[in-house]
């Protein structure tokens, strides 16, 4: 590089593993590695067995400290790939992240050259071109800010509970923020839930009970002392990014802002009103949803002698339920599965995953009560059962006589003392009634109102039916660092996966927050003051909203007059802002014009000889 | 150790010339697909020099006129899918540059079929090293770049 020879240099260090046998045989390490070593242009090249594999942060640590290196340019595998484990290791060995270049000689030159000394030649122009980069790498390590430790939990159900509890433990303050009069959410009102069908989050459940070690309770979170809760509460604004949200929260008592690190949304789902299905007859008393179904098996359990569990590990007398028109009990009782789920017209299109679940345990659990000889029935598209354990379920209602009926109900009529189900079942070749003294409504989930404005606010795109998603598939990264997005409020789920959600948050937010300061893991834009004129143009190409005008003193002048200034929580070192700058007064660390001509100057000019 | 061995104006074309391509690769999209296209053993000239930037939106039309100038007979920006842009919109930021940056080339006497943006995916390496495959014979046809290393700017 004859042209670099007057610029001033660091000592390079290039490291060339020998991935495999295949690449060694495609690329002559050797050769090449005595082709680079040159003290003269301060390039020392190393071929080093250790260098693949565990050893390798060790060998790394090892030759730089024997050559006292200052950069290092490694010739191997993609920096897609396996960059972090290089800076990784060339930070342990005191190099700084900026001055480390991993050049994909693995995947982007060995097996594309026809013959070897065309590999040779290619692999020489990529790694020289690196060594002529790296020189101008940043030396600063990585950029930490300050992080607020604190956490906004907004959603009380078993997600937000779990995530708050978990969060407090860690020596976190968490925030905890209901919208409702009552923690736990929708999994209070169920009587028994799946697997052992036997638990719910209270604690008053009779019955000895395995589930509720796995699911928060409510007076856990409200004892905790480092977890605060505010019902009736709910976000009216948040702003900021990782480590520093400022978050302002309409309480009952009037607005209140606090600051937090991090932010987890268990805002859960509601459950699909029928109302609008009139065919089903929504209105009529025996027509009822799950969830109210709930209510009466557990007002059924409770009048049947419940509280004779206190002395643990008792059973409930069964007392069949009645139903509410007229208080008889009920002959038969028909379950309609998919209201308001994987329908193009009511609802959503989607599966509510944990409906078959429920109705087939609410089908048992009536075979249990009911007298001998009631009729249990579940009209069903599909039996889907997502969950372990959900087999021996089936079978076990299947076993106890619950009549499962595939098709699809087209409506459902009041018809004297009872109700007729009328449609089609995909044994029978002719349309098919039946007649229900009680009819249930396996009602699907939808988005908690308001989901869709909260996403808005933070940043976090929803799916088609509203949902958030804070998790980007495509890319494998947080749609917006720092807040996470748990329980139902993802999509429908069963409590044991809320639950571990908020687990998983919470243990995510710890890692990034444990420390007083966060560490930025991409670098962040970085405005030359001197340079920015203050137009806006790197404003208006931000995406995400990192970039604003202050008034600033300039360092020149001494005058105050508009900059840019670059949010570093928010900034996600695109480089869309560099490209926009008229006056070049923006850069990328690592990615800087001086690196970015270093490395095309050698890229389209440096046509070493073959050989 | 290295010579600027290039085929200069006047003389005549080796036989064994193949033309430099710079190509400026989204490490999200394009650097990936050139991975697959390398793990795959998928073949394309060795003239071709990956350069990794962060979002094709980042690079600067000057970088390509650099590249240019400094002896690349090609450049290629490549980067992802429209409405996959990792940084959500850098692809468009890049497609409208490049249609300015068309006209100024051809102001400045380059042929702009000399360069080239294409969406290529992580996961395509086939599209990969077809595009500097055709690029490769597009630029044959072409010649060496006759700008290489003049002073224009």
């Amino acid at each position: 590089m004859p042209g670099l020879k007057r610029r001033e240099r660091l000592l390079k260090l290039v490291l060339l593993p020998p991935c495999d046998d295949a690449f060694k045989a495609a690329v002559d390490l050797g050769e090449l590695a005595r082709q680079l070593d040159s003290p003269d242009e301060a390039t020392i090249a190393v071929v080093d067995d250790r260098l693949c594999g565990p050893g390798m942060d060790a060998a790394v640590a090892e030759h730089v400290k024997r050559t006292r290196a200052e950069a290092i340019v490694v010739g191997g595998p993609s920096p897609r790939t396996h960059g972090e484990a290089w800076r990784r290791a060339a930070s342990g060995a005191g190099i700084p992240a900026g001055r480390v270049e991993v050049v994909p000689l693995w995947t982007q030159c060995a097996h594309l050259a026809a013959t070897p000394a065309a590999a040779l030649r290619r692999a020489r122009i990529m790694l020289e071109a690196a060594m002529a980069r790296v020189d101008l790498g940043p030396e600063a390590s990585a950029r930490t800010v300050e992080a607020s430790q604190s956490v906004l939990v907004i959603g009380g159900g078993v997600a937000g509970m779990q995530a708050a509890v978990d969060l407090g433990d860690l020596g976190h303050r968490v925030f905890l923020v209901e919208r409702s009069d009552a923690l736990g959410g929708r999994t209070v009102a169920l009587s028994r839930t799946f697997p052992t069908q036997e638990c719910k989050p209270d604690g008053c459940c009779p019955e000895s009970c395995r589930d509720c070690i796995f699911t928060p309770k409510p007076d856990i979170v409200l004892s905790h002392p480092r977890v605060e809760v505010m019902l009736g509460t709910e976000p009216s604004s948040i702003e900021g990014g990782i480590g520093g949200y400022r978050a302002t929260l309409r309480t009952p008592k009037g607005d209140r802002t606090i600051e937090v690190g991090a932010v987890v949304v268990a805002t859960g789902t509601v459950l699909f009103d029928p109302a609008e299905m009139a065919e089903l007859s929504p209105g009529h008393p025996d027509v009822v949803t799950t969830l109210e179904l709930e209510r009466m098996l557990d007002a059924a359990k409770r009048a049947g002698g419940g509280s004779g569990g206190s002395g643990g590990g008792g059973s409930v007398t069964a007392t069949p339920l009645t139903r509410p028109s007229d208080g008889r009990v009920p002959r038969s009782v028909h379950f309609l599965q998919c209201v308001g789920s994987r329908d193009a017209h009511h609802g959503t299109r989607e599966c509510s995953i944990v409906c078959c679940t429920y109705a087939v345990g609410q089908a048992l659990e009536l075979k249990r009560t009911m007298p001998p000889g009631t009729e249990v029935a579940i009209h069903y598209m599909d039996m889907r059962g997502p969950y372990r354990g959900f087999e021996r379920l089936y079978q076990e209602a299947q076993e106890a006589g619950v009549l499962f009926l595939r098709g699809r109900v087209a409506q459902v009529e009041p018809f004297h003392d009872h109700l007729v189900i009328e449609g089609e079942e995909t044994h029978a070749d002719e349309p098919t009634s039946w007649d229900a003294d009680l009819v249930v409504l396996t009602v699907g989930q939808l988005p908690a109102p308001g989901s869709v404005a909260l996403g808005g606010m933070l940043g976090v795109p929803v799916d088609e039916d509203g949902h958030l998603m804070e998790y980007n598939a495509h890319w494998g990264v947080l749609e917006r660092r720092g807040v996470y997005v748990v329980g139902c409020a993802a999509g429908p789920r069963g409590i044991r996966y809320s639950v571990r959600d908020g687990r998983e948050a919470a243990l995510a937010i710890h890692v990034a927050l444990r420390h007083a300061r966060l560490e930025l893991g991409e670098g962040v834009a970085e405005v030359d003051e001197g340079r920015c004129t203050g137009c806006g143009q790197c404003m208006e190409a931000c995406e995400y909203d990192a970039i604003d005008l202050e008034a600033r003193t300039d360092p020149r002048t001494g005058r105050r007059r508009q900059l840019a200034v670059v949010d570093e929580r928010l900034c996600r070192a695109c480089g869309g802002c560099v490209t926009a700058c008229p006056s070049t007064a923006i850069s990328i660390p690592g990615f800087s014009d001086g690196q970015m001509v270093r490395q095309i100057e050698v890229s389209a000019g440096e046509r070493p000889r073959e050989g | 150790m290295s010579t600027k061995g290039k085929a200069g104006k006047g003389e005549g074309i080796a036989k064994e010339w193949r033309p430099r391509i710079v190509g400026f690769l989204c490490t999200w999209c394009s650097y990936t697909g050139a991975d697959l296209a390398g793990v795959s053993r998928l073949q394309y000239t060795p003239e071709f020099i990956p350069i990794r930037v962060m979002c094709s939106g980042a690079v600067d039309p000057a970088y390509v006129i650099k590249a240019l100038l400094e002896g690349a007979d090609g450049v290629l920006v490549g980067g992802c899918h429209p409405g996959d842009c990792h940084y959500l919109t850098g692809n468009y930021k890049a497609r409208r540059r490049f249609a300015v940056l068309g006209e100024l080339l051809e102001g400045m006497g380059i042929d702009p079929r000399r360069v080239r943006l294409e969406w290529i995916s992580a996961s395509e390496g086939g599209k990969f090293a077809q595009t500097v495959r055709d690029m490769e014979r597009q630029l044959i046809e072409l010649g060496p770049n006759p700008l290489a290393k003049e002073e224009l700017l």
